[in-house]
């Protein structure tokens, strides 16, 4: 049960992250496309959302510590 | 560090311009604004521009016609004669241009007649026989099947003669028919998707007429290239520094374009290094025979001045990542110093592996070697390998295996909150040095007043957060009264934010801690690779026991899993080190935004 709840709170951080970095990835590609100095702002709107995994790996880190 | 500037104003007669442009251009010291004196006219370019810009694009023109690269380290002052051979080489480029094409057309038709002639030869048919008849009509051309049109035409008449070739898919034909039934023969043919093959053309030629011209136009076409060929060798070098010096000329005559001018003077504002301003006044003195007036002004808040980073060399290095995001203001900390010491250090926690961190340091070594113009992002690359080794050592690992009892421990197998707790506190620790020199940008900027308000009031929420922290854990003031006064402080702050960055300071409150908690990835992305090469390594040596045939098996899964897992790791470990500054730390003081240096004369 816990193993189980810290993949999901994995499974479920990543998944919303990746559909985060979608959107702003390919937004970030378009305002490249125009303007190409624009790389270090775009790198840095695209990895925004990995804050999200990274609280996800947090959580379940946390979690597996109560099997202890 | 941010090279300090001067604002400059130069003012002088219009009769000394040229040389001052001249010098100025050598010097490549000032940079040019075009804002200066308001009501003042903006100055005109020399009358030289039109010919010289006119000269230069078709100096252009015949280096791509030639194949000719434009670059070229030399220039010479244009004179009319570059001028008139430029003109002379793009009229010689003109005609050998017309020639190509008058013997590409030619060669064309000469093969296409040549086509036709050999047509007619497989159909045994002599040209000069294809001349008008009275009684007779021919056709000469494809048809799709001639047997059909054979059994067709018998229906009509029996005066006829058809010669076919079958060629392919469409079957080419020769057919002289009774004259009284054309009409019907070319409905009859149009329905065998007939294509007339034109072949009155050629009724005068021979195969070796045609066969001479095709010769002649090859032969054309080849002294055509040979001739430009001759050409492209003896521009080789004259071309590209005929290019160069009309582009620095046709710089200099429009440059007034970004001056001032008023009848008999003109006005340069501008701004240069302040270091070097005395040796720049004196040379522009110099040049001019002491004619013009210099003046040093303030420099206020409304003006954009340039920025030139400043930096030794091994942290110069570290300027990639600003120019890959943004220059700092004028008045602004340069924060490269910043990523000297921390983004090495935040990478080597990352992938903080002895055997990686050694691997990586000579692979960077040798690719900077190889390519010396990526110099810089290859040094930044072999600070943070050898930071690797470093945290290798704390970590004891090395390629995954644990080799002594560690430091701080990484291995997934043993107690891992010493890391949580290290990696968290790298982020306090980080972020607070943010805060610390965003105080010090504010004050800078906008005075000591709103450098406590807008950047204190964090020190004083984190105050808060400690005390509420001891209290909670009951070391200090424990209860109610502990909650209180940890309130009352955190109050205190965000009022304070709200002082000094508005609402989006109360906003931005709970981003402090998820910024810290970020840290958190020092710690993830570093156990994700240790993971990965536990597996590798645990692979490799039941692998390596069972012996035989599959050692061989072992050594590769070996090497390859570590490759793999060093080319993810410095990808990793390379980007979110890169994050951590550009969100987490540059947030709380870097706004940038700054211009580049952009001296007159540079390229």
């Amino acid at each position: 049960m816990i193993a189980f709840s810290a993949a999901l709170a994995i499974a479920g951080s990543a998944i919303a992250a990746a559909w985060a970095e979608k959107a702003i990835g390919s937004a970030a590609i378009g305002a490249m496309a125009e303007k190409e100095e624009l790389f270090g702002k775009g790198l840095i709107l695209t990895v925004i959302p990995e804050t999200i995994v990274i609280f996800g790996f947090a959580i379940a880190f946390f979690i597996l510590g109560l099997a202890k | 560090m941010l090279k300090e500037m001067s604002k400059l104003r130069i003012i002088g007669p219009k009769s000394v311009l040229a040389p001052v442009l001249d010098r100025l251009y050598d010097m490549k010291i000032l940079h040019v604004v075009e804002k200066g004196v308001q009501g003042l006219e903006q100055g005109k370019p020399f009358a030289s521009a039109d010919q010289l810009s006119a000269a230069l694009v078709k100096a252009r023109a015949a280096a791509a016609q030639l194949g000719i690269p434009e670059a070229s380290a030399l220039s010479k002052k244009p004179n009319h004669r570059m001028l008139a051979e430029i003109d002379a080489l793009a009229e010689k480029l003109q005609i050998l241009d017309r020639r190509t094409k008058a013997a590409d057309e030619q060669a064309a038709s000469a093969s296409r007649q040549l086509e036709k002639l050999d047509a007619l030869h497989r159909l045994k048919i002599e040209p000069r026989q294809l001349r008008p008849y009275s009684s007779l009509e021919w056709f000469i051309g494809t048809v799709s099947n001639s047997a059909l049109l054979k059994e067709q035409l018998e229906k009509i008449t029996s005066r006829f003669l058809l010669h076919a070739e079958k060629d392919g898919r469409k079957d080419t034909i020769a057919l002289f028919a009774d004259r009284a039934h054309a009409m019907e023969i070319k409905a009859l043919l149009v329905k065998q998707d007939f294509a007339s093959l034109d072949a009155g053309e050629v009724a005068e030629l021979t195969l070796p007429d045609a066969k001479k011209a095709l010769t002649q136009a090859h032969a054309a076409k080849k002294s055509v290239a040979e001739e430009r060929e001759s050409l492209k060798k003896s521009y080789a070098f004259s071309l590209p520094v005929a290019i160069q010096s009309l582009h620095e000329e046709l710089a200099k005559a429009e440059a007034p374009l970004r001056f001032q001018e008023t009848e008999q003077l003109f006005l340069i504002h501008g701004f240069v290094p302040k270091a070097e301003l005395p040796s720049a006044m004196e040379a522009l003195k110099k040049a001019s025979k002491d004619r013009l007036h210099f003046e040093v002004l303030d420099i206020d808040h409304h003006d954009i001045v340039p920025v030139q980073l400043q930096n030794p060399k091994a942290v110069k290095s570290f300027e990639f990542f600003l120019n890959l995001y943004t220059l700092p203001k004028y008045r602004e900390i340069d924060p490269t110093w910043f990523l000297f010491i921390t983004f090495p250090i935040l990478y080597g926690f990352m992938l903080g592996d002895m055997g990686y961190g050694a691997v990586t340091l000579l692979l960077f070594f040798l690719l900077k070697k190889k390519m010396p113009q990526f110099s810089g992002f290859f040094n930044i690359l072999m600070f943070s390998s050898i930071a690797t080794m470093f945290f290798g050592a704390i970590f004891g690992e090395y390629f995954g295996f644990e080799l002594y009892h560690p430091l701080v421990n990484r291995n997934p197998e043993h107690d891992l909150n010493p890391l949580v707790i290290a990696a968290v506190f790298a982020g306090i620790v980080h972020i607070n040095a943010g805060l610390v020199t965003g105080f010090i940008n504010e004050m800078r900027s906008h005075g000591i007043k709103t450098a406590i308000f807008a950047k204190g009031g964090w020190f004083v929420l984190e105050a808060g957060v400690v005390v509420l922290g001891l209290s909670m854990a009951g070391i200090a003031l424990p209860g109610a009264a502990g909650k209180l006064a940890a309130m009352a402080i955190i109050l205190v702050a965000a009022v304070m934010l709200y002082k000094g960055e508005g609402i989006i300071g109360v906003v931005e409150i709970p981003a402090l801690f998820s910024n810290i908690l970020s840290y958190l990835r020092l710690m993830a992305i570093g156990l994700s690779s240790v993971g990965l090469a536990l597996v590798i390594n645990d692979l490799s040596s039941q692998l390596f026991a069972s012996g035989g045939a599959m050692i061989a098996v072992a050594i590769l899964i070996l090497a390859v899993g570590h490759v793999l897992n060093i080319a993810i790791g410095i990808m990793g470990s390379f980007l979110h080190a890169l994050r951590l500054h550009y969100v987490e730390l540059f947030s709380k003081f870097y706004k940038g935004g700054g211009i580049t240096f952009n001296p007159f004369g540079a390229k």
